[in-house]
């Protein structure tokens, strides 16, 4: 063994405590990376053995119209085990507990899923329900309607028997029953429910089983080909698993991101433990230059030890990862199909060593930095404390190296854990402008302290603001970790917090609160009154009629389609619209180019929402053909319109004129307010019972499912936040840890000088609540601005931040820094100030 | 280890029998943005097997004469010629291999490796070298100073004069041409002092090495054979050989 290798060892006693705390550090972005690709690869195995499972089938059939005779006839002639599906939107009436929603309706026949199972209560019910003649509701309907199995419920015409609850469908995720609730029917009684009828949006499904060996693949392919033209979507295992491939890949790189900042916080965290610990050293390394070591041999002791740090940071971390894997499933539930939450974690060798050489490396990397000054240190060191040195020059090649270093390997991590430049851009690119703003505010609070210095304050306060900024401070370190984790956290609950008080916003004082759509033309009359009758305002009643766009500027669809493959905007040509025709523009609309005609001369003029104009790649004057249910009907762009979307009110993206669409088949939608819970639950029992396929959508409801939805996408947010905050803590910790003999010394001198213990720790109280605060306020404010944008600028809504919570986030982030910080510091008033005052180290 | 041996290379120096040269040695220091010059054209040469004191008032240069003659720093120009190698010529690691293999250190606050054991502190030189017995010697190097019995204690686990004897031991162990003792018993009490001077003069004379002492004391000064006087960064005085002044008059 050589000298550095035992000088290393040697020369980390009493200190290895320490220096292990400060692989704790490292420790929990390592612990987040492990966890994370673990769950990636156990994922990637779950989706393998898992695929047919999570289609249900080996090919799935769609199309959004009846099949053709065409579709049927060749579907009917490849074999295999088929079933059928027509799904739809609905709404849905239990009469017991006279409770109506709006559900996904999902008519089956055929022995559907062929692979996985549907999990009910009771579990017989998975395969009797279509025997029986029954339906199987989603679990949170019944719940939320306080209804069970044996109720009845009424979907459409038809009164069936509620066979069982509804726990999991192969492939989809809890989270889905949140949004949609589904209900399942034999397909035998669909006709009797009369809910499906043309212009219905309905989705029509073929689900197919084939014999083991059969080449799914070039069935696929050849299906493709054969029904090229009727508007069918082939979907086979392979298919699905890409797509499930694409998600969970996205799920990853927002979790990726978490682990990205815990690593890069561990890795600043490193060195700045290793500059503290160096520091503390120069003289033993000054010692050992004087007895003939040489610079290369001292750094290789600093070195070796910041290495090894690493490394035990590492494979704890990793070990703690691989145990916090077994959790990982469980928390992600809400995101990921059942079949794939309910996984056996696949223990594996390689993502532990993968992720201790990362962790050892980074450790490395970042402390090479601070381990210059061992390069540094003269021999003279030994001879005296201090003593004038010219400005060392020679390691300025090296400093300038090691950053880069340093932030093409961030950039390197980034790209490895995002998988793509863009995003690694985005990554590395965003941490570091977070990082460097909260820095620079750091500094800023810093200097501005200094700048206005509060001489008329007590001691006791006077000394914890000077500490902020005294020689070989934490204030910037400490800064960035735990105002970074404020900033995640805060940033998510305030745009969370925005949303909900958007919602409730637009559903409060006269705004629309009910929405009710898909009513046909004859029964116009007779939701109004019904409404009207319930003293609910009619606010709105408006025509909406289904068409496609045929040509843009004489240039047939399919044609521009082709041409545009790939390209944004893509939808803009394909997609169904539900338009309207009226005389006048709406309250939330504005015209910004072209004229405003609401009637029909000999030209149609229709008026087109800016981004669909956009999109179509057309400006007023452009001649378009929509393919009204068959009929082609030609129109100019005669303006066009920026929309208020947000608006809980019908807003469309093209707007026709009066006398054109009138003949058109058409339904209609109706939105009033009701102030009283109970007399919209009425209006919408009576509406169900006397027009089933009439839908309504309560906004209270609406509001109680997206904050119900968001609580749980900050599940994911936290996860990534908990090791920001978590290793931010640490470093607190490690921080502290390592200025402990300054700190002894300080208290014995200022003890020495007359101060009382009390007053000594009341100094410590003061500065960390000074650091918490900050860190508090900067991380804060921070998330204040990037909450603004994000609600601003992604969300489109206002900013409506929680106050009150926010003040306890304030508060929270000083009290747990003074914990933290005196915890850590507890001892340093046991020994007598002599004891310490002559003990050199 | 590189720079060019000087065998030949200093005449009227009695050449074989010159461990230590210094010629003009000056250093200078910027403090704040003005220029500080500490030590000014100083030069002598020390014989080997000599013991000599450079003696002077604080802030006369003494510490950073030693420092450069021992080749802990640069001068700012002159040369330091330590047992025939040219200090000028050699890179920091030369100078530390030289260090290692010709000198010896006895510092005033000991200078001990607090995390290092008496034995392992002692067998730092020897280990540098890699030499295999680094141990056995330290060993036989601390019966030598009298803490036989006190091997694996820690610096802080030993009284001021049982640090300084460690140090002493460990100035030794590698056998060197010449030890720099800087204020060797300038920590110590007189009782402890004097015990410590005893013990460092007689392992010198011992070993037969060439001693040079820095040092206020002028008691310790005058066990030595030679001292030179500094004040304000010239030598005004040399027992041995004629002072600066006396050369220029």
């Amino acid at each position: 063994m050589s000298w550095v290798v035992r000088t290393a060892w040697r020369d980390s006693r009493g200190r290895r405590r320490r220096l292990f705390l400060y692989t704790g550090a490292i420790a929990v972005g390592i612990a987040a990376l492990t966890s994370l690709r673990g769950l990636g690869s156990t994922m990637a195995v779950s989706v393998d053995q898992q695929a047919q499972t999570l289609l249900g089938a080996d090919m799935e059939v769609e199309s959004n119209l009846p099949f053709s005779e065409l579709t049927e006839t060749i579907l009917d002639s490849i074999g295999g085990d088929q079933s059928r599906q027509v799904e739809f939107n609905s709404m849905v009436l239990l009469p017991r507990v006279g409770g109506a929603r709006l559900a996904q309706v999902r008519a089956h026949v055929g022995g559907y899923p062929y692979y996985g199972q549907l999990r009910t209560i009771p579990e017989e019910a998975a395969t009797t329900w279509q025997v029986s003649g029954s339906a199987l509701v989603d679990e949170s309907l019944l719940l939320q309607l306080g209804a069970d199995v044996g109720d009845s419920i009424q979907v459409g015409r038809k009164m069936l028997a509620i066979g069982g609850r509804l726990l999991n469908v192969p492939g989809e995720t809890s989270l889905r029953s949140d949004v949609q609730p589904r209900v399942f029917i034999p397909m035998d009684v669909l006709a009797e429910t009369g809910l499906v009828k043309r212009g219905s949006r309905v989705e029509y499904r073929r689900y197919l089983r084939f014999d083991e060996g059969t080449d799914v693949a070039a069935l696929s392919q050849a299906l493709q080909r054969r029904l090229g033209g009727e508007n069918v979507d082939v979907d086979t295992v392979e298919d699905r698993k890409r797509r499930l491939g694409r998600t969970l890949g996205n799920l990853y790189r927002f979790l990726g991101l978490g682990s990205f900042v815990a690593l890069l916080l561990g890795a600043v965290g490193v060195a700045s433990a290793i500059h503290a610990h160096v520091e503390q050293k120069l003289e033993t390394v000054a010692i050992f230059r004087a007895l003939g070591a040489t610079a290369s041999q001292a750094l290789r002791i600093y070195l070796l030890q910041a290495g090894a740090m690493g490394l035990v940071g590492s494979i704890f971390g990793a070990a703690g990862g691989s145990l916090f894997l077994l959790a990982l499933p469980g928390l992600l539930s809400d995101f990921l199909p059942a079949e794939l939450s309910q996984v056996d974690v696949q223990w594996s060798l390689w993502p532990f060593v993968e992720a201790s050489a990362i962790g050892s490396a980074v450790a490395l990397l970042f402390a090479a930095l601070p381990l210059l000054a061992v390069r540094q240190a003269s021999p003279l060191l030994a001879l005296r404390a201090s003593f004038e040195e010219t400005e060392p020059t020679g390691d300025r090649g090296w400093r300038i190296l090691l950053i880069s270093l340093c932030v093409v390997s961030t950039w390197l991590l980034a790209r490895w854990l995002a998988g793509r430049p863009d995003h690694a851009l985005y990554f590395s690119g965003g941490t570091l402008a977070a990082f460097l703003l909260l820095a620079a505010s750091a500094r800023i609070l810093r200097g501005a302290i200094r700048r206005w210095f509060p001489s008329s304050w007590s001691f006791v306060w006077r000394q914890g603001l000077a500490n902020l900024y005294r020689p070989h401070n934490q204030t910037l370190l400490l800064l960035v970790s735990l105002g970074f984790g404020t900033f995640l956290v805060t940033t998510l609950y305030s745009a969370q917090s925005s949303i909900v008080a958007h919602i409730e916003n637009v559903s409060g004082g006269e705004q629309p609160n009910v929405v009710l759509f898909d009513i046909q033309s004859d029964q116009k009359q007779d939701v109004a009154t019904l409404v009207d009758s319930l003293g609910m305002p009619i606010q709105e009643l408006v025509p909406i009629v289904t068409m496609h766009i045929a040509s843009v500027k004489g240039v047939p669809v399919d044609q521009l389609t082709g041409d545009n493959r790939g390209r944004r905007g893509r939808w803009a040509f394909e997609r169904e619209y539900r338009s309207t025709y009226r005389g006048n523009l709406s309250s939330s609309e504005t015209v910004v180019a072209g004229q405003w005609r609401g009637s029909t001369t000999d030209t149609v003029f229709v008026s087109l929402e800016t981004g669909m104009g956009r999109a179509l790649g057309v400006t007023p004057g452009d001649s378009i053909t929509f393919d009204v249910q068959g009929v082609m009907v030609g129109a100019i762009v005669g303006s066009l319109r920026e929309v208020e979307w947000q608006r809980i009110m019908p807003n469309f993206m093209c707007v026709f004129p009066e006398g054109i669409l009138e003949a058109a088949p058409q339904f209609h939608v109706l939105v009033t307010r009701g102030e009283d819970s109970s007399v919209r639950a009425q209006l919408q029992r009576l509406a169900v019972g006397r027009f089933p396929n009439v839908s309504i959508i309560d906004l209270d409801l609406v509001l109680r499912t997206v904050d119900n939805i968001l609580s749980k996408v900050a599940v994911v947010v936290r996860i990534m936040a908990f090791f920001s905050v978590f290793t931010g803590m640490i470093v607190l910790v490690a921080v502290v840890s390592s200025s402990y003999f300054q700190r002894l010394r300080e208290s014995a001198l200022l003890r020495t000088l007359g101060a009382t213990r009390s007053r000594v720790s009341r100094i410590l109280v003061v500065e960390y609540l000074l650091l918490g605060g900050l860190a508090g306020v900067t991380g804060l404010g921070l998330s204040l601005l990037g909450g603004w944008g994000l609600t601003r600028y992604v969300f489109e809504i206002t900013f409506a931040p929680p106050w009150t919570s926010l003040a306890a986030v304030l508060a929270i982030v000083p009290v747990a820094t003074v914990l933290v910080g005196v915890f850590g510091s507890r001892g340093i008033h046991a020994a007598p100030p002599l004891e310490v005052l002559r003990t050199a180290d | 280890m590189t720079g060019d041996t000087t065998d030949d290379a200093t005449p009227g120096l009695g050449a074989s029998q010159v461990v230590l040269e210094a010629r003009e040695l000056t250093k200078t220091y910027t403090s704040g943005d003005r220029p500080l010059t500490v030590l000014s054209y100083v030069s002598f040469a020390i014989d080997a097997g000599s013991t000599n004191a450079i003696v002077g008032p604080s802030g006369s240069g003494k510490t950073t004469l030693l420092g450069l003659c021992a080749g802990l720093d640069r001068a700012t120009s002159g040369g330091v010629t330590l047992d025939s190698v040219r200090l000028d010529d050699l890179d920091e690691d030369g100078r530390a291999r030289l260090r290692n293999e010709r000198t010896g250190f006895v510092f005033q606050t000991f200078q001990l490796v607090p995390t290092l054991s008496a034995l392992e502190n002692v067998g730092v030189p020897l280990e540098l070298r890699g030499e295999r017995s680094a141990m056995q010697r330290a060993t036989e190097w601390l019966d030598r100073v009298g803490l036989g019995d006190r091997l694996h204690h820690y610096p802080s686990q030993l009284s001021g004069g049982e640090q300084q004897r460690v140090g002493i031991a460990r100035a030794f162990i590698n056998q060197p041409r010449i030890l720099f003792a800087d204020e060797p018993t300038g920590s110590l009490d007189g009782q402890t002092g004097a015990a410590i001077e005893d013990l460092l003069f007689e392992i010198n004379a011992e070993a037969g090495t060439t001693l040079v002492v820095v040092t206020h004391d002028d008691e310790l000064a005058a066990r030595t054979g030679r001292v030179i006087r500094l004040r304000d960064g010239r030598i005004v005085e040399d027992s041995g050989h004629l002072s600066q002044d006396e050369v220029a008059k």
